[in-house]
């Protein structure tokens, strides 16, 4: 597995949105992270085995994978990724996923949201991070 | 007796029984033609214009009640009326099940084929007026609809102008930013509905800059960060003007017109391909024609350095698509 580069860091964005993981694409890239995209579950576990990153972007609701079912696989085989998971999520989201992110502790990110959420919740996940 | 409009076409296997058919509707002003068998019927009815087919149910070969859809399909406005003999009355109420408009029995009674003919005609009359008229009335409710567009267009574009005639750098900006808009819209092969969005957009798309102080918008000098970020406003003023007349899509075009691709532009909210196309189309256009006019602090950009312009700030401040389909509309109308 390649580690991430000690300075840049790397995010993967785990969306189905195109529009959404453009913008975190275009944004993240100009804030100087090593931005990369997985548009289901099942790619972004292929591309966790492969590579280390720093921060995980997940929406919860996607099609063939949910963000919960990749969190508990991250949980299970790669526990120490858990701590820079953030969720995203569209204005609908239901009980049992509100118990699931209460539960887990994660930051979560409402679609949609402006860059300056974005940035501010990235910034604020690296920092608890490091401590 | 008068002669009438309505052609009739008596259709009937026995001859004896044409001839008395003809005769009588004949004499009440029809003018009436004979067929004796299905097929004769239909390619008579292919050729001629017949308000009315009088159909006998049963014939050698195809029935009347056969061809009975046949006729209903490919003549809607057709009346039908179906002649049978007293034993076959249910065949009769089938075929005015499916779509025939009156029955007589054999052996006729002259009087009653007379009214029941007339009855159907009557019927098939009102039938045409009434289409006519929602016709009329559909039309007519387009026209309106037009017309009331047209004048809130022009209404709208008398604001623009008389917004634009306070401002001595900015006259006529709004309506060439439309024509760059719109051929940037067809190049990118917009729908009818986005294309209208389009054009509102960007005719409006400064309507905020009534918001702006002259003297600001003016200065002959370099801007100040403070000046800037109050010349900025109007996007946003400008989409809170027009927010009650227009749809969102153009709301939000205006809101965002002056976002840059990568995100960098100023108190900006979204980023990429999350701004609207439109608002990405406009930021283009706007740019080009903003540099090719003459500015409080510069005089008009030449077209070829306003183009290098547009070509570094690709991927920057512009959408590289909509950027490439401006170079390429630019390069072909040299």
């Amino acid at each position: 597995m390649s580690k991430p580069n000690g300075s840049i860091k790397r995010i993967l964005v785990v969306e189905d949105e195109a529009s959404i993981t453009d913008m975190c694409r275009i944004v993240l890239t100009r804030e100087g992270f090593d931005v990369e995209i997985a548009d289901n579950g099942m790619v972004a576990q292929e591309m966790i085995e492969k590579k280390q990153y720093d921060l995980c972007l997940v929406d919860i609701r996607m099609p063939k994978m949910s963000g919960e079912e990749l969190y508990l696989w991250l949980k299970e085989k790669y526990p120490r990724m858990v701590d820079g998971v953030i969720f995203t999520t569209g204005s609908m989201i239901d009980e049992e996923a509100r118990t699931f992110l209460g539960r887990s502790g994660r930051p979560l990110l409402p679609k949609p949201f402006a860059l300056r959420e974005l940035r501010e919740v990235v910034e604020e996940a690296l920092k608890q991070k490091k401590i | 007796m008068m002669a009438k409009q309505e052609k009739i076409l008596i259709v009937d296997d026995e001859q004896v029984i044409r001839k008395l058919l003809n005769q009588a509707l004949s004499k009440e002003g029809y003018p009436c033609q004979e067929a004796g068998n299905a097929e004769e019927a239909l390619e008579k009815l292919r050729n001629d214009g017949f308000s009315l087919v009088l159909l006998d149910i049963k014939m050698p070969g195809k029935s009347g009640a056969e061809i009975l859809s046949e006729i209903k399909a490919g003549y809607p406005d057709m009346a039908v009326v179906m002649a049978t003999a007293v034993t076959d009355i249910t065949v009769a109420i089938q075929c005015l099940k499916r779509g025939a408009d009156d029955y007589i029995c054999k052996p006729f009674n002259l009087d009653e084929v007379s009214m029941v003919i007339q009855k159907a005609l009557e019927k098939r009359g009102l039938q045409l007026k009434v289409r006519e008229y929602q016709q009329h009335l559909e039309e007519k409710v387009e026209e309106q609809t037009e017309e009331i567009r047209r004048l809130f267009l022009g209404a709208i574009e008398a604001l623009v102008v008389a917004l634009e005639a306070k401002d001595t750098y900015s006259g006529g900006h709004s309506r060439r930013v439309t024509s760059i808009a719109l051929s940037l819209g067809k190049e990118l092969v917009l729908s009818p509905n986005d294309m209208e969005d389009l054009r509102w957009g960007s005719l409006l798309h400064d309507v905020g800059k009534i918001a702006v102080d002259q003297l600001i918008q003016n200065k002959p000098g370099k801007l100040t960060r403070e000046e800037y970020e109050h010349i900025m406003i109007h996007p946003h003023v400008g989409a809170n003007i027009v927010q009650p007349v227009v749809n969102k899509k153009v709301v939000e075009m205006i809101e965002h017109h002056h976002d840059h691709y990568d995100g960098s532009g100023l108190h900006q909210v979204t980023a990429g391909s999350a701004i609207p196309l439109g608002a990405r189309i406009l930021a283009v256009a706007d740019a080009y024609d903003a540099m090719t006019s003459d500015r409080p602090y510069r005089p008009a950009m030449s077209r070829e350095r306003a183009l290098e312009e547009i070509k570094r700030c690709v991927t920057t401040q512009f959408d590289p698509v909509v950027a490439d389909a401006f170079l390429k509309i630019m390069t072909r109308n040299i």
